[in-house]
């Protein structure tokens, strides 16, 4: 049994790479959704160690959305964005929350949380 | 005030490894009226600024070890390049509609992994349960 599910992560793992292609690949293209695919891709693969899928998958997309901002500053995406006004409360809210993580039961959570993404998927496709 | 609390909110979604970056997006173009490329290019910024202090803590907690996590940013770092370059030759419309279904898509997984998961924990009873701890 032991031996099956170790074989399965290699397995896994091996096609982890692809997952971090398309992750990226998203992340560029929409400015967001590399997490989710990332978040899926390695929870899937190290099923007993969320806390460390959760942890790669930030790192992953932190360096992504870096690269991106480079290229979207070179093509003029980025011009007079005002980023200074929630720059303590996005610094506040990511410590506060990974400090939560792990602590807070998170049925009510994922509940409000897919019904908010499926309403704003229904209104962007409307 | 408003654009402070969606942030702080947000944020601490993007802690607790929920996706936010798509809320905060939303937020962006369908109430702040922003530019769809230009709101993405704030989304990412922000995703960053609140990334940085998660990922220091996930560094003191011992929750990242380089060996997983290098490769993987070779190959999305491939991908983001791509991404954002391909950017140009798309309009914001289909970016739009794209981004509509994956959040379909992720809604969907999210309820009913979680139902899933729930309908588990509740087959296996107290006892199983308070055995299990």
């Amino acid at each position: 049994m032991k031996k099956t599910i170790a074989k399965k992560r290699k397995r896994g793992e091996r096609l982890l790479p692809l997952a971090a292609l398309v992750g990226g690949l998203v992340n560029g293209l929409l400015g967001t959704g590399g997490g989710m695919v990332m978040t899926l891709s390695l929870n899937a693969v190290y099923r007993d160690e969320k806390q460390n899928a959760m942890a790669i998958s930030t790192i992953c997309v932190m360096f992504f959305s870096f690269l991106s901002i480079i290229l979207y500053k070179i093509n003029g995406y980025i011009e007079n964005v005002a980023i200074l006004p929630v720059l303590l409360p996005a610094l506040v809210g990511g410590a506060l929350g990974t400090y939560l993580l792990g602590r807070l039961p998170t049925l009510g959570i994922d509940l409000l949380l897919s019904a908010l993404l499926l309403y704003s998927g229904v209104r962007l496709l409307v | 005030m408003m654009e402070v609390l969606v942030a702080f909110f947000s944020a601490l979604l993007t802690g607790l490894g929920v996706g936010s970056g798509g809320f905060y997006l939303l937020y962006l173009t369908e109430v702040m009226g922003l530019a769809r490329h230009e709101a993405q290019g704030l989304n990412l910024l922000f995703f960053f600024v609140a990334s940085a202090s998660s990922v220091l803590s996930h560094f003191r907690r011992g929750h990242l070890s380089p060996s997983r996590f290098l490769p993987l940013l070779g190959f999305g770092g491939l991908g983001a390049v791509f991404g954002s370059l391909f950017l140009n030759y798309i309009s914001p419309s289909v970016t739009r509609r794209i981004f509509g279904v994956l959040l379909l898509l992720s809604g969907a997984y999210t309820l009913l992994s979680r139902l899933s998961r729930f309908g588990k924990e509740k087959s296996r009873g107290p006892l199983r349960k308070s055995l299990d701890k």
